[in-house]
């Protein structure tokens, strides 16, 4: 059975037809990519699965459920996460807080624990050295103090990634988790993205429009362009796409 | 880690007991008068709706203008409780806490599931409604407002109160659940990415910053001879949200600071309210261009950390 499937997933925005006619498949384990010209509705795909937005039509099926009409932190709390296009770290906070405040599905203390401080220093010091963790494993440790708002692009954009691994998701959604870094943070990234799969045993749906990027590392990948889904297929199948090539890729990639 | 945490508190627990020692003392031996005493009192009631409305306003970004509205309840609560009813002040307190919790839950479970500021018009609304219905409500005195002759607040009850409120909120600050709320401060959208519910953590919130002004009402009431619905009209909520803005929208310590500061002035230009309002005005110009995140922004005030036992040399090896 498939991790994610859509069934023919829609999106209108007033007379605009943002997603048409979606039909998503990821396993687990899988990478897959979503590629397509600005504005092809790639965000909005992400946008709809995470429950940011509910689609005009269509199901999203998530772990054998239908999730359609979840609201986002329910979708979460099942196992999906994401980071965002436009970065949306908790600015005035430091890393090391933002990282924190994703492990809320695995807080256990109630209300009145908190309330009272009652018994949950080591619930405090387990998240404490998870996040840390997590920031170790996405060399993030030496910048855990920091405030979020006054790390560089890239670190950003990296801490976007710890945030969404903290939730410990079955799929990561990545919103082109490249965009502002140079070559060399790219290709430490796509190391990473590779990491985390194997170590976390998850699946990874990835947005990027960095073509080296995405055909380095994904095993499938969905084109859409115009909120079609134009190929879908192998990198070397979409790579000979002629439509894909028309749409997207130009001639100087063939 | 333990004997850390002591050394981190011990400063606070004796500034906490010293404050204490010193005022009572001082009052026990006539240097501070009543005059001094009921000025005292109102400064305890005003860090406690400080503090309480910055919960909502400052921690989790949620914009309410009727936190008076709140203390109303509490007041109104309170003096019916012990008036009418004769109850005990210490079942009052927690009577007229709960009472404008459940208010509080009534007008923000359905503003704040919306995403915008439909709370602050909300509480606007619902600070003139409050007002007009006491004053038709002659069970409660009124437009005259309502006697109550059982003084039952004094400073130590003030003390008490003001102290708990501090801590039962930083303790909320710094647990998950705290961070939750600041979450929904910094980006709402993320933070429910975080799989935070967050209409639960802002309803939280405001429930619980609701108690503490429902608190805060009691002791109004049982401060002074009589509540008045004009005691708690707009004006009120909107000197609340002065002493947030001015202390730092996210700090606690900012907001005892301002608390305190606001009282002093207000006590000294009473004879001149027109004067008080320019001033008012002023100081928040005055902060919004040179400290436009309010006198302590979101942090806090550290007091050293006390170290128990002499360093012994060597042995500094603990993680
Ligand atoms: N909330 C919205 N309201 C109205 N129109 C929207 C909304 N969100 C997206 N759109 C429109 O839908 C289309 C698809 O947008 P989307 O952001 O999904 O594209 P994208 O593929 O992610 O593009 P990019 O590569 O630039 O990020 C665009 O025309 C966009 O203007
Ligand atoms: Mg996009």
């Amino acid at each position: 059975m498939a991790l994610l499937s859509t069934e023919s997933l829609s999106m209108t925005f007033g007379g605009l037809r943002a997603v048409s006619n979606l039909s998503l498949q990821l396993e687990m384990n899988d990478l897959q990519g979503l590629i397509g010209p600005n504005g092809a509705g790639k965000t909005t795909v992400f946008n709809m699965l995470s429950g940011m937005i509910k689609p005009t039509t269509g199901k999203v099926i998530f772990d054998g459920e239908d999730i359609t009409n979840l609201p986002a932190h329910q979708i979460t709390q099942r196992g999906m996460a994401r980071t965002f296009q436009n970065i949306r770290l908790f600015g005035s906070l430091t890393v090391l807080e933002n990282v924190k405040i994703a492990f809320h599905r695995h807080v256990t203390y109630s209300f009145m624990q908190a309330l009272l401080q009652l018994n949950i220093a080591h619930h405090e010091e387990n998240i404490t050295r998870s996040a840390m963790d997590l920031l170790d494993v996405l060399g993030l440790a030496d910048r855990a103090h920091h405030q979020a708002n006054n790390l560089s692009y890239g670190e950003q954009r990296l801490v976007e990634i710890a945030r969404a691994m903290a939730t410990q998701p079955k799929l990561l959604l990545l919103d082109e988790p490249a965009a502002g870094m140079n070559p060399h943070e790219t290709e430490q990234l796509m190391n990473l993205i590779g990491k985390i799969r194997r170590d976390f045993d998850l699946s990874v749906l990835l947005i990027e429009h960095d073509m080296n990027l995405v055909m380095g590392i994904c095993e499938r990948i969905t084109v859409l362009d115009y909120g079609m889904t134009i190929a879908e297929g192998s990198p070397e199948q979409v790579r000979a796409n002629p439509r894909v090539i028309e749409a997207y890729l130009g001639e100087e990639v063939v | 880690m333990r004997q850390e945490l002591i050394e981190r508190r011990l400063p606070w627990l004796i500034l906490t007991v010293g404050v204490y020692l010193v005022i009572s003392v001082t009052s026990a031996l006539g240097i501070l008068n009543d005059y001094h005493m009921i000025n005292i009192i109102t400064i305890g009631i005003s860090i406690i709706l400080g503090v309480s409305l910055n919960l909502i306003n400052g921690f989790t970004g949620q914009f309410s203008l009727g936190h008076a509205g709140f203390m109303a309840v509490g007041a109104y609560t309170g003096a019916i409780l012990t008036m009418k009813f004769g109850f005990p002040f210490p079942a009052t307190l927690l009577c007229g806490g709960l009472a404008a919790a459940v208010v509080g839950l009534v007008i923000g479970l359905p503003t704040l599931r919306l995403r915008g500021d439909y709370l602050a018009i909300a509480t606007l609304g619902f600070g003139e409604i409050l007002r007009v219905l006491f004053i038709n409500w002659s069970y409660v005195g009124g437009a005259g407002g309502m006697v109550v002759t059982q003084r039952y607040t004094n400073f130590h009850w003030v003390y008490a109160m003001t102290v708990l409120t501090i801590i039962v909120i930083r303790n909320w600050l710094q647990s998950a659940h705290g961070r939750a709320c600041v979450a929904i401060r910094e980006d709402e959208i993320a933070a429910s990415s975080m799989g935070i519910n967050t209409t639960l953590y802002k309803v939280a919130a405001f429930i619980l910053g609701s108690f503490f002004a429902g608190v805060a009402g009691v002791l109004y009431a049982h401060a002074y001879y009589i509540v008045t619905p004009a005691s708690f009209g707009f004006l009120k909520s909107v000197e609340i949200l002065i002493i947030v803005v001015l202390g730092g929208m996210g700090s606690i310590s900012g907001s005892v600071l301002a608390a305190i500061a606001i009282t002093l002035v207000s006590v000294i230009f009473t004879p001149w309210p027109y004067l008080r309002m320019i001033l008012y005005s002023l100081a928040l110009i005055i902060v919004m261009v040179y400290r436009p995140g309010g006198l302590m922004g979101v942090k806090e005030i550290q007091l050293p950390a006390l170290s128990l036992k002499k360093k012994e040399g060597q042995q500094v090896g603990t993680p």
